[in-house]
């Protein structure tokens, strides 16, 4: 029996339920080990006049106290730039920044010694929004374009257009686990390093690097974490680099562990944005010229600010297709933490942006947003009339957003609901219900070409086991399972006789981050190469036992499943344990180390032309929401949710994973909210104040499916990546607020934030009341699906300040 | 007098004293036994990821009936907060025989084992973990909900009280959907009594421990490095009575009381709590943590829980029930105490509106005796209240409303549950005719204590309330709050639910069409 499409439960549950699965900070202490803190910088921004570290030293069980003099290697680290340092020397450039790293033999101690530590910073006034970035010229990278079409065109032919600024907050992982390592200095300058990390290659460089030695003699490790979501793609480095200073400087091994204030003030989040955008229409709400300007707070360092960018650029047209359209972005440099990964990698941000264009585009036009969605669509397949060709140039095929849109709005009852909510909205002073269905369409692969590959090492022992190492690491999202799994059908074995060992650099070199939700697909298929290798070499052997005969086709005709070889032919067969010791003492090598780059990607970002993606990962949500009219606050009442992600490996996972980034997507348009005082202190930096879904926030009303997607032939065993896209359908939860308050005045634009607290909406509903009465527009909307042209410029006619009324072109 | 603490973990006695007796439960755990399933995320009892559970023996004495476990949060917990209490953590919930649902759909060789607890089992077979930090306390959870359910015979966990029985476990991965299957398929009469990992000598030795009086001579540096002690002096104090308690916070003027310590226990984890001696109040002092409703007056001792209360005020008072339900979590209402949110003085304490517009009466003692003064009385501004040394609130006592009074509440807050208002109210309105007659209202979150709002209730006293009249008292009432801006909300947005909370109040008395149609 295959496994493949199976629910088998996550390889670590039973350790999660009992309590038995370990995570860095329960690893016991051994012998001699040392507690490490960092001292942080007391300002935002400024040049270091002097670190006084003298009482830090001098304080009971303090053993040392390290600065950027103490760093052998070089003290500049990043992942795509080394501009950022790991303990900083000349200037600081946020609050809490690291400046000095404190080892001591208990926590406690050196928490108490931490405050001890004397930072003098001539401070300079920060710059802590885009706008301010923006005004004094402060950028971290050159501004980038992703060009299509003719724009004067565009406009030519719209009737209508609009014109807006957009902003999307900024979102902490919230990971569980804290950023966490453990160094062991170990003979001739090695070293160990467990750290909680997406991408242990990326610990061993920069802990190489920090300790001025080759990367040989490192070795980082990752059993597994405590949640990750992109905020341990990179932000594992300052930590495992200063557990690792400390114990190449004291000769003792090293943890440091986060506490949740320290993680949520000082390690990076998802990118807040500011978008500027001009679109024109035609009177069935199809765009025609679209013009974007996208500008990211990358906070104090580049980090991954470029790439992420980048991936708003190329998500900016969600599923959408854009004729004419010119989008630029830019990554601002503020001093705020870096910002960094959060699943989605600057998707969300670039979506958010059209998915609210298309509602205002709707309530402009007085037509229901479905429609005008199904207008915009990429169609299913290339055609003459469509060419689904998307800003960058890469085609969209198998595309089943349309017919996604067309059944959940039959499921999900969309034209019945509608109306009812228009009525009641009509009939109820103090509620308001909205609704919105938004499609994801997210790009798979890194946008980083390079990191489009793996290697992994499948070993078979003479007992029939098999263990496998991949650069993947488990993070909760069940990559061990799946790759579990995979290796399993692919050697016949049964599920249970497959363990996947915790990733390390000693067995899987140069690995990319687990990240971009490719990591099945990378990892995967490097493993099912090498478990072929090995099979292959096996199938000889059993040909010979079998006596099936000794040529490629006798071999062929061989079916490894059930634990056994079996001849299909003659029924013969041998178990997979007696082929293996078979092997072994027939010298055969029953290891094998297999290598996956994925084909046919390539973008270039100067002419901001390519092809990316190796595929797309699609999806559609109808979320209904309910406010109260008067106090803003906000319930989200059912979503329905249909996703492509071709053939399923282990639903129980993967419907986890959708459901998991589905509620973290709500939570970053909703309740999430960074808040920040004028010396650039997080004031929402705990989750006393800082608010992520909570189980009450589930709607009542929630459910899920998986379309079938028979033309996805595409990638290993026809699957698709999960990790990232569905929390990109959080927005149907923004969308159906902006609806709900459409309501409120018919035909003018709700001016609404991101995330949309109850205070924003409020404020958002506080405009509309305010607004005069005479900017009202007296059509009432379209029904859904109706094919009638509509006179969509009755209503409105003049713009005002306050609230942006659309105008005509 | 005892000079250690007694308890119990996972069915093993625990003899804790000197400095570790001040240790939060969580660092215990870990550290001491190390029981590193507990995890810590937040330090503030604001996650449950260290949530755990707690049974005490009735302090009369050891009558063997069986023990009502209750999650708490381990990282807020002193260890001296449990004495004479039996604590389960997630390595320690009993397995049992039971076949767990027999639904199709999961796999289950891979994890049908033996020795795990029902709740075990449904959490792995329905995907209900992730990256697994939030799990261990998500179990425990359950299993104490599933023992509940068990002892008053249900077959199943009933979803929307597992919903709001896990609104103190927050989890960042799953999205909560499996969570909330695999409490569904928890067969409840399978669950092995969570009692049985306990044997009857130690809950015989517990049940007598837990009404004795102990003190313990603890520095308060157990945090320290080796001879980093500071000197000696510092000490807990758990008396037996109200009137002991008085004496020993006289006599030492660093000397602070604690209940909960819910407060207390995040100031401790935050660096905020000066270490001194502490008078621990809790059950042993008889009557100290006792609600009743009689002639239409509730009384609650200070010591009474927020889980004791909300069970006390369901049927009698739904609208304070309905906040009580989102104050804090089932974790921090285990362990929070009615006193003690008193005596924080937190002017966003969900409790103080309406205790405000009831006209609530603290009962006080102190080395001078008992005394009573009504609640606005009690506090004097920001975090200051009217209370001498040595005195503490022995009690509460508030008129309930009668038939045909109007009592609202609201608690407007960024998350519905587990979080921090922004802005609480309180109406309280009785009638003469289809006039009102009195109306007394209370803000919490726009001043430096909780504000009655006495002109707009003027406003509002010999009128039939309508929208014209609502939004007049709205403008009223604005006026005399003074909120601020903070990392809850903006001065304009808590200024303005004020004033529109009186519309919605005049939309909810009135549902007639004309009122409606006038907007």
């Amino acid at each position: 029996m295959t496994t493949i499409g199976r629910s088998i439960p996550h390889d670590s549950a039973r350790g999660h339920v009992t309590g038995a699965a370990r995570y860095i900070d329960d690893l016991p202490r051994v012998e001699g080990e040392l507690e490490v803190v960092f001292a942080g910088s007391p300002a935002a921004r400024g040049t270091i006049r002097s670190i006084d570290v003298e009482a830090a030293r001098a304080a009971p069980g303090v053993v040392a106290v390290l600065t950027h003099h103490d760093v052998p290697g070089h003290n500049r680290w990043g992942p795509i730039e080394a501009d950022e340092p790991f303990l900083a020397d000349v200037e600081v450039r946020y609050l809490g920044q690291p400046v000095a790293a404190i080892a001591a033999i208990t926590r406690e101690a050196a928490e108490r010694a931490r405050t001890l530590v004397r930072v003098e910073v001539d401070e300079e006034a920060p710059v802590l929004t885009i706008d301010d970035a923006i005004a004094r010229g402060e950028f971290l990278t050159p501004e980038r374009f992703i060009r299509c079409g003719d724009l004067e065109a565009g406009w030519a032919r719209a009737t209508h257009r609009l014109e807006g600024t957009f902003r999307s907050g900024g979102q902490e992982q919230l990971y569980f686990e804290s950023q966490a390592a453990i160094a062991i200095p170990g003979e001739d300058g090695q070293m160990v390093v467990h750290s909680s990390t997406q991408n242990p290659t990326e610990i061993q460089t920069v802990v190489a690097e920090a300790l001025g030695v080759g990367r040989h003699r490192v070795v980082a490790i990752c059993k597994r974490m405590g949640g990750g979501f992109g905020g341990k793609e990179t932000q594992g480095s300052i930590p495992a680099a200063l557990a690792a200073l400390v114990a190449q400087r004291t000769g003792r091994p090293a943890r440091i562990v986060y506490g949740k204030d320290d993680d949520m003030a000082v390690t990076g989040k998802r990118h807040p944005y500011r978008s500027r955008y001009r679109v024109g229409f035609d009177e069935l709400g199809v765009i025609t010229a679209f013009e974007l300007e996208l500008r990211s707070d990358g906070g104090a360092y580049l980090d991954l600010s470029s790439a992420v960018l980048e991936r708003s650029m190329l998500h900016a047209d969600n599923a959408y297709r854009f004729e004419n359209a010119s989008i630029s972005g830019r990554v601002c440099r503020t001093n705020l933490p870096p910002s960094t990964a959060f699943r989605g990698f600057g998707g969300p941000q670039g979506m958010a942006v059209i998915e609210n264009v298309i509602q205002e585009i709707a309530i402009q036009l007085g037509r229901d947003s479905l429609d005008v969605r199904r207008a915009n669509a990429y169609g299913r397949d290339p055609s003459e009339q469509r060419p689904n060709r998307t800003p960058y140039g890469q085609e969209v095929r198998a595309n089943l957003v349309p017919e996604m849109l067309e059944r959940l709005a039959a499921e999900g009852d969309y034209g019945r609901r509608r109306a009812e909510i228009e009525h009641e909205n009509r009939a109820s002073p103090t509620s308001l219900r909205g609704l919105a269905m938004t499609p994801v369409k997210f790009g798979i692969s890194f946008t980083n070409k390079t990191l489009n590959q793996a290697n992994a090492l499948v070993n078979v022992f003479t007992d029939g086991s098999v263990q496998v190492s991949t650069g993947a690491t488990e993070m909760g999202q069940g990559v061990n399972t799946k790759i579990a799994q995979l290796v399993a059908d692919e050697l016949g074995v049964d599920y249970e006789a497959v363990t996947v060992m915790p990733t390390s650099t000693e067995k899987n070199n140069n690995t990319s981050p687990t990240a971009a939700s490719a990591s099945t697909d990378l990892n995967g298929t490097a493993a099912v190469r090498a478990c072929e290798q090995i099979r292959s070499r096996m199938a000889g052997l059993a040909a010979r036992l079998l006596k099936a005969g000794d040529d490629e086709q006798a071999a062929a005709r061989l079916r490894f499943a059930d634990g056994a070889i079996r001849d299909a032919e003659s029924g013969a067969s041998i178990s997979f344990a007696e082929l293996a010791t078979a092997a072994h003492r027939e010298r055969l090598d029953l290891g094998a180390r297999g290598f996956y780059a994925t084909p046919d990607i390539d973008y270039d970002r100067e002419s901001g032309r390519g092809t990316p993606f190796y595929y797309f990962t699609t999806g559609c949500a109808l979320a209904e929401v309910r406010i109260e009219r008067l106090t803003g606050e906000l319930w989200v009442e059912r979503l329905d949710v249909l996703l492509d992600i071709g053939r399923v490996i282990n639903p129980g996972i993967e419907r986890g994973q959708a459901i998991g980034g589905l509620v973290q997507g709500i939570g970053w348009v909703s309740t999430e909210e960074l808040v920040y005082g004028e010396r650039g202190e997080l004031l929402s930096a705990s989750p006393t104040t800082y608010k992520i879904p909570n189980v009450s926030d589930l709607p009542a009303h929630f459910r899920l499916d998986f379309v079938e997607n028979e033309l996805n032939r595409h990638n290993l065993k026809s699957t698709k990546a999960v990790g990232e896209p569905p929390l990109m359908l959080g927005l149907a939860v923004w969308c159906a607020i902006k609806d709900a308050l459409a309501s409120i005045r018919p035909g003018l634009v709700p001016q609404l934030r991101l995330p949309a607290t109850h205070e924003a909406i409020l404020d958002a509903i506080v405009a509309l009341e305010d607004s005069p009465r005479e900017l009202e527009a007296p059509a009432p909307r379209e029904p859904a699906t109706a094919a009638t042209s509509i006179e969509a410029d009755q209503g409105v006619a003049t713009t005002q300040a306050e609230l942006r009324a659309p105008s005509r072109t | 007098m005892r000079n250690h603490l007694l308890f119990s973990v996972n069915g093993a006695r625990q003899r804790v004293e000197g400095d570790d007796a001040r240790l939060p439960l969580s660092t215990f755990l870990r550290e001491r036994l190390r029981l590193t399933g507990t995890k810590v995320v937040c330090a503030e009892g604001d996650c449950g990821a260290c949530s755990v559970l707690v049974a005490r023996e009735s302090s009369a004495g050891a009558s063997g009936g069986p023990l009502d476990w209750q999650p708490i949060d381990a990282c807020i917990t002193f260890l001296h907060q449990v004495d004479g209490c039996h604590l389960m953590t997630v390595e320690g919930v009993p397995f049992g025989d039971g076949e767990a649902d027999g639904e199709p759909g999961a796999e289950r060789s891979a994890s049908r084992d033996p020795y795990l607890h029902p709740v075990q089992t449904a959490m792995i077979e329905r995907f209900g973990s992730q990256c697994g930090f939030c799990t261990p306390g998500f179990v425990v959870t359950l299993a104490a909900m599933a023992e509940r359910a068990r002892q008053r015979g249900a077959e199943r966990l009933e979803p929307a009280a597992t919903r709001r029985g896990l609104t103190g476990n927050l989890c960042r991965c799953t999205g909560y959907l499996q969570i909330l299957e695999a409490a569904e398929a928890v067969p409840v009469a399978c669950c092995p009594p969570l009692d049985a990992v306990l044997d009857r000598r130690l809950r015989a030795e517990l049940a007598l421990a837990a009404g004795e009086e102990v003190r313990i001579e603890a520095p308060g540096s157990h945090d320290g490095a080796p001879g980093d002690s500071e000197p000696a002096g510092d000490w807990v104090y758990l008396p037996t009575s109200l009137e002991a308690a008085s004496a020993a916070l006289a006599a030492d003027p660093r000397a602070r009381p604690i209940a909960g310590a819910t407060d207390l226990g995040v100031q401790h984890n935050k660096g905020r709590l000066e270490p001194g001696p502490l008078v621990q109040l809790g059950p042993r002092i008889p009557g100290f943590d006792r609600v009743e409703i009689a002639g239409g007056r509730l009384r609650a001792a200070a010591g009474a829980t927020w889980t004791s209360l909300l069970e006390a005020v369901r049927d009698e008072v739904p609208q304070l029930a309905e906040i009580l339900e989102r104050f804090g979590a089932p974790q921090i209402r285990n362990l929070g105490t009615i006193g003690g949110n008193l005596a924080n003085a937190s002017p966003i304490a969900d409790s103080l509106p309406f205790l405000y517009v009831m006209g609530a009466e603290l009962e006080l003692v102190g080395p001078g005796g008992r005394r009573r003064l009504p609640i606005e009385a009690f506090y004097r501004g920001y975090k200051e209240i009217d209370l001498g040394r040595g005195e503490l609130i022995a009690a509460i006592e508030v008129p309930l409303p009668e038939p045909g009074e109007v009592l609202r509440l609201r608690k407007l807050s960024r998350r519905f549950d587990l979080d921090i208002s922004s802005v609480t109210a309180a109406f309280h309105l009785s009638f003469a005719g289809d006039r009102i007659d009195r109306a007394r209202i209370a803000f919490g979150g726009v001043g430096p204590t909780v504000l009655r709002a006495p002109r707009a209730e003027v406003a509002l006293a010999g009128h039939v309330l309508d929208l014209e009249l609502a939004r007049r008292a709205g403008r009223i009432a604005r006026a005399e709050v003074t909120p601020i801006t903070d990392v809850r909300g903006s001065e304009e947005y808590r200024a303005r639910l004020v004033e529109r909370l009186f519309v919605e109040l005049a939309y909810e008395l009135t549902a007639s069409p004309r009122i409606a149609a006038s907007v």
